[in-house]
């Protein structure tokens, strides 16, 4: 008897430390736009280089990013964007750390699209702002794809717009991301 | 009367100067990483280990300024993105648990064809730092494919 609960307990914990294994997907090819629209000026800068990690069974979503992988149509835009606004060289990266809070409302075992809220702390510019949001979980087999869209302003992290080019630049940010996960290996 | 003149074609012109250089500087185009010559060349496990010892260093060499840095690293997968480009990944890193990422746009996936994980291959680009979520990733951005 007492062998056999041992026993229950070892497979147990060993289909556990299993699973867990397969709770991560990971991508490093993550997609971060975001997008200024006013009459003077468009400003639509991509990052495709956003690294990203879900964790199904907690609900948990990383996201890092270097901000000197942002590509614009201007280099003076990316210059100005690196140097006077995000101060890259000092604040190398932006992240997003949170989850979603209502995983029970996806079934990762299912194929088919879910929208579901997500909320966490976004760190852009050495300050951090809470942030709320849908998004879409699409699951297909073992990829699982996530888009989301929210709005920022440049002075919810401390950036300083000059009044000269205060026109060219919108209030309200459009941040879109595009998560396309595949199960960690190992 | 003509010392007016002056003054005014003299102010005209430098309105035109200042104009002309405002346009330029608005438009001007990213660094051709094509035809730009290296301004550094190694190999993806020397780059990697520069990030790994010191990363406030590295940045400072490799990032700052955006130099066009050559590599040569083992490709260990390609993907293709959502939109026009493909992230080509080098682990050519055994001793370092890392990779290099390397995004090329449309351009180069005619030379694609040649290379699937384990060939060598040189890319020239720019980088823009390490990320990390489970191991070390250093970003490379804007990068060509260099034939030999």
């Amino acid at each position: 008897m007492k062998s056999k609960i041992l026993m229950s307990i070892i497979v147990i914990i060993f289909s556990i430390v299993k699973l867990q294994a397969q709770d991560k997907y990971i991508t490093r090819t993550g997609h971060v736009r975001f997008y200024s629209d006013t009459p003077m000026e468009k400003i639509d800068a991509n990052n495709n280089e956003a690294g990203s990690i879900l964790n199904i069974v907690t609900g948990d979503i990383n996201v890092v990013l270097l901000n000197k992988s942002f590509k614009f149509d201007r280099a003076l835009m990316e210059e100005h964007f690196n140097e006077n606004y995000m101060e890259s060289s000092k604040y190398p990266k932006s992240s997003f750390k949170g989850k979603i809070s209502d995983l029970k409302s996806i079934d990762f075992k299912k194929n088919g699209k879910y929208t579901v809220k997500i909320e966490g702390t976004l760190s852009v510019h050495g300050k951090d702002k809470q942030v709320t949001s849908d998004a879409t979980f699409e699951v297909d087999g073992t990829k699982i794809s996530a888009s989301t869209k929210f709005t920022v302003t440049p002075e919810d992290f401390n950036i300083a717009i000059p009044s000269l080019v205060k026109d060219k630049i919108a209030k309200m940010l459009e941040v879109t991301a595009d998560m396309k996960y595949e199960p960690t290996k190992k | 009367m003509k010392k007016i003149h002056y003054v005014l074609l003299g102010v005209v012109l430098a309105f035109v100067i200042c104009i002309a250089v405002g346009l330029f500087m608005y438009f001007k185009p990213h660094k051709n990483i094509s035809e730009s010559k290296p301004d550094i060349i190694l190999k993806a496990s020397e780059l990697f280990k520069a990030f790994e010892t010191n990363e406030t260093d590295a940045t400072k060499k490799f990032v700052t300024g955006d130099p066009t840095i050559q590599v040569l690293g083992i490709v260990d997968e390609i993907n293709k993105n959502q939109d026009t480009t493909a992230t080509i990944i080098l682990r050519n890193v055994a001793e370092y648990n890392g990779c290099i990422t390397c995004t090329i746009d449309k351009s180069q996936f005619t030379k694609l064809d040649k290379f699937q994980k384990g060939t060598p291959i040189i890319i020239k680009g720019q980088c823009s730092g390490a990320q990390e979520l489970v191991e070390k990733e250093i970003v490379m951005i804007r990068c060509i494919i260099v034939e030999k």
